[in-house]
């Protein structure tokens, strides 16, 4: 469903290679979750996927769709959450979601339905006649997360869903993407919560100054290594050089 | 369709804020009188300018028809339109395509650029409408009603004023479109942004100043020739902007075969220059968007840090941080400076325009005889410094990021001492370029510069310290793009029509002056009471200040 080759991002003419050479597959059915430390290039590589920044090198295909060549159709076929929720303050929930609706072409019947399905599950049904600018931060994202899901698109790409979310929503929201993979469908996101990783995801990378240093199920990342827990494991993989020793050396 | 309709009615509603409006004003009945009082202020103010303007409008027309050209006036009114059209309307060109913060949104949706392009463009046009009407609709009118034409007429001149701004705007945006494509990273996009705006306003101004070389000697001779061939004067006038002419055409023979010919050139032209313009945006539009997304990382230079971290006192750092707002936003700067450039530029023009040239050498005995009129530059100056945003914009600017400095520990006092210094002296700074031309071309001595320079600073600060007054008394916070902060700020156009009440005052206090009293104790008198003005008013603000932030 996701198909990453050789995708390589640089910002400010070549200085800093925020993602470096990598390659991944998401297949359908599968919840894949996307580790690393701040500025690892998670965003980046997101961006890249939704179309929202142009690859250096590589190619993005999203549902058999290239990116880049194809860009309109690629991007319907993918609901996305991006790492802020930006919503057009001045208008009201409803019409956000109603302009979304139309630019992903959902028919009449079918958005009511949908919508209303939403905002249930994410208790917004009170809010949503009101301006976003009324809105507190985890109303905004779930505004945000209902208006991505509105056109039922096969690939969700959701970077740091979970922030700002309350325990229920975030737990609705879990569920929502067990249930979307069970169709047979695909959820790439990324996240900072090694538990929901651990938990949710069939198979997880992990990211680290641009580059891919560990790829697959738990179990397979797990192999061949003495830690037990996925934290350990990202401690040890993500471990910059020397900044730990040095904070021993602070500590003793 | 239904997209990018949707896109446009979204793009509208978020922009002039009709939704926040229907919830105060509608749903919520508050503060009802607001939007009544600005109604009916701007209302009473434009009555009474436009009945001016009025008329002035039938006066071209009188003349235009004693001439047998009765649509003289009109075509003058459609140049002066297109100018005024391309000069406001480049820079919002510029931030509404490239400096908004949906631009990551829009793109990550299913749509075509040029639809994204189209939208914005859009808005960018309904910004211009409302100019439009008060420049040319007082002169159709006038036209039809002297003409007296019929429905077609109607029609025609509904069509040439929504399209009218396409044919100045479309260019600009190409223009924008394609250089901003080339920009490679934030830090050169705001470059290029500047770049663009002074290329374009360099493009226009050597269009206007070209338009005026064109040999006039031989015309004038010919003068008698002209009148004799019918509509030959029209041309003559409009030959620096086609569309004009067209437009003209299209409306004075309305109904007859020229004039449909001249509307089909005119909506050609404009068909053209819009399906250039979105091409142009399907192929480069979202290259330059998106690479606004990517920032420049400044290599770490080490033995800058230690600058970098040093103690300053709060004051300097307020001011800093002043500064750097502005300077490192375009938009601050592209309203700013152009004012400082092109203003001395139109000063100068019909100075050096050959044919009907001001004697330049016998201003200096003039003044010497009256020197009274040596402070028309002092009040120019004032002028400029009174339509410059900075100090009208001085707390709105810092938008929804104001809370920041309630919660700072720094008396309000102290804040707005840092604002007002700071715009003080980018202001006066814009006035210098004039202030030097006219020196110069005055031909002054060291005794006249010093106190003129003297009381235009005087003057400067008082404009600057009404501009923050009037920021401080209705602080615009609300805005999701700098170009609101500063563009659509209405405290801004109360600043420039305060600076104008100021201005007034200053010319009669000053007429009364040189009727009684000789030059040099006039001056001293004039200066007193600026000074007392600017004295006060700097008092005034600062204790407006400590009840203005605590309240809000
Ligand atoms: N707009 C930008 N301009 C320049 N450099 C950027 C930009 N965005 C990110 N970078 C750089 O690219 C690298 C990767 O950033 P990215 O945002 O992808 O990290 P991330 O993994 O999403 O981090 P986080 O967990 O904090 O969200 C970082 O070094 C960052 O400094
Ligand atoms: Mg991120």
């Amino acid at each position: 469903m996701i198909e990453l080759s050789n995708l390589s991002k640089s910002y400010a003419r070549g200085k800093v290679k925020a993602v470096d050479n990598i390659s991944l597959t998401v297949r359908p059915g599968e919840i894949f979750g996307f580790l690393g430390p701040n500025g690892a290039g998670k965003t980046t590589t997101i961006k890249m996927i939704v179309g929202l920044l142009r690859p250096d090198t590589g190619e993005v295909r999203v549902a058999g769709i290239d990116m880049l060549k194809d860009p309109i159709a690629a991007k319907r076929r993918i609901g996305y959450v991006p790492d802020q929720p930006q919503v057009y303050d001045r208008l009201t929930g409803n019409e956000y979601l109603n302009f979304l609706a139309d630019v992903y072409q959902v028919p009449d019947d079918v958005r009511r339905e949908r919508i209303e399905h939403y905002l249930e599950i994410f208790e917004l049904k009170g809010a949503v006649g009101d301006l976003v600018q009324s809105y507190s931060h985890g109303m905004k994202q779930k505004l945000v997360l209902t208006g991505a899901l509105l056109h039922n698109p096969p690939v969700w790409i959701m970077d740091e869903p979970m922030v700002g979310l309350d325990p229920r929503s975030a737990f609705l929201l879990k569920d929502l993407m067990a249930e979307h993979c069970r169709q047979g469908h695909t959820v790439f996101f990324s996240t900072h919560i090694l538990e929901v990783a651990e938990r949710l995801c069939d198979r997880i990378a992990i990211i680290n100054r641009g580059r891919i240093i560990a790829c697959g199920t738990l179990e397979e990342i797990k192999e061949h290594r003495e830690k037990e827990t996925l934290e350990n494991i990202f401690l040890e993989l993500t471990e910059n050089e020397g900044i730990p020793v040095s904070l021993e050396d602070h500590l003793s | 369709m239904r997209a990018f309709l949707s896109l446009l009615r979204i793009t509208f509603r978020n922009y002039y804020g009709i939704s926040v409006m229907k919830q105060k004003y509608i749903k919520e009945k508050r503060e009802l009188w607001q939007p009544i009082l600005a109604v009916v202020g701007v209302g009473f103010g434009g009555f009474t300018i436009l009945s001016l303007y009025y008329l002035i409008s039938r006066g071209l027309y009188t003349g235009g028809k004693m001439l047998g050209e009765p649509a003289l006036g009109l075509e003058y009114a459609l140049l002066v339109s297109a100018f005024f059209i391309f000069f406001f309307g480049v820079s919002s060109v510029i931030t509404t395509l490239y400096f908004t913060e949906d631009a990551p949104f829009l793109v990550s949706l299913p749509l075509k650029p040029f639809q994204v392009l189209a939208a914005k463009f859009s808005l960018v046009m309904a910004n211009q409408y409302l100019v439009l009407a008060f420049l040319l609709i007082p002169h159709l009118i006038i036209f039809g009603r002297g003409e007296g034409l019929g429905f077609l007429y109607i029609l025609t001149a509904a069509f040439i004023f929504l399209l009218f701004p396409a044919i100045p705007l479309a260019p600009a945006a190409a223009i924008a479109i394609t250089i901003m494509s080339r920009a490679g990273s934030k830090r050169l996009k705001d470059l290029f942004t500047i770049l663009t705006y002074v290329f374009m306003i360099a493009f226009g101004i050597g269009i206007q100043f070209l338009v005026q070389y064109l040999p006039k000697g031989k015309e004038i001779a010919s003068l008698q020739e002209i009148l004799k061939n019918h509509g030959a004067l029209l041309t003559q006038v409009g030959r620096g902007f086609p569309p004009a002419i067209w437009a003209t055409k299209a409306l004075a023979y309305a109904g007859t075969g020229e004039g449909l010919l001249s509307l089909g050139l005119f909506l050609v032209l404009t068909v053209v220059l819009l399906g250039l313009m979105l091409l142009l945006g399907e192929r480069f539009f979202y290259q330059g968007l998106l690479k606004g997304e990517e920032v420049s990382r400044r290599r770490r230079v080490k033995h800058k840090v230690g600058i970098a971290w040093g103690a300053r006192s709060p004051f300097k750092a307020l001011v800093l941080r002043e500064h750097r707002l502005f300077v490192r936003t375009p938009v601050y700067l592209m309203n700013v400076l152009p004012v400082a450039v092109i203003i001395p530029v139109i000063a100068v023009l019909p100075l050096i325009t050959p044919g009907k040239q001001i004697p330049v050498d016998r201003i200096a005995p003039f003044l010497a005889a009256h020197p009274y009129v040596k402070l028309v530059i002092a009040a120019i100056t004032t002028f400029i410094a009174g339509t410059l945003p900075l100090a009208a914009s001085a707390l709105s600017r810092e938008g929804r990021l104001f809370f920041i400095s309630r919660l700072i520990p720094v008396s309000p006092k102290d804040q707005i001492r840092a604002k007002f210094w700071y715009i003080l002296g980018v202001n006066f700074l814009c006035t210098l370029p004039f202030f030097v031309l006219a020196v110069i071309i005055a031909r002054l001595g060291p005794v006249d510069i010093l106190a003129l320079a003297v009381l235009s600073l005087a003057a400067t600060a008082a404009v600057t310290e009404l501009g923050i007054v009037i920021d401080l008394l209705r602080p615009f916070f609300d805005w999701d793009n700098p170009q609101r902060a500063v563009k659509n700020n209405l405290n801004v156009l109360f600043a420039m029509l305060v600076t104008l009440v100021f201005l007034g005052v200053f010319t009669a206090v000053a007429i009364g002056l040189s009727l009684t009293v000789p030059w040099r104790l006039g001056y001293l008198a004039l200066l007193l009471l600026v000074g007392g003005v600017a004295v006060g008013l700097y008092y005034g603000q600062l204790a407006l200040a400590e009840k203005m932030y605590r309240m809000c």
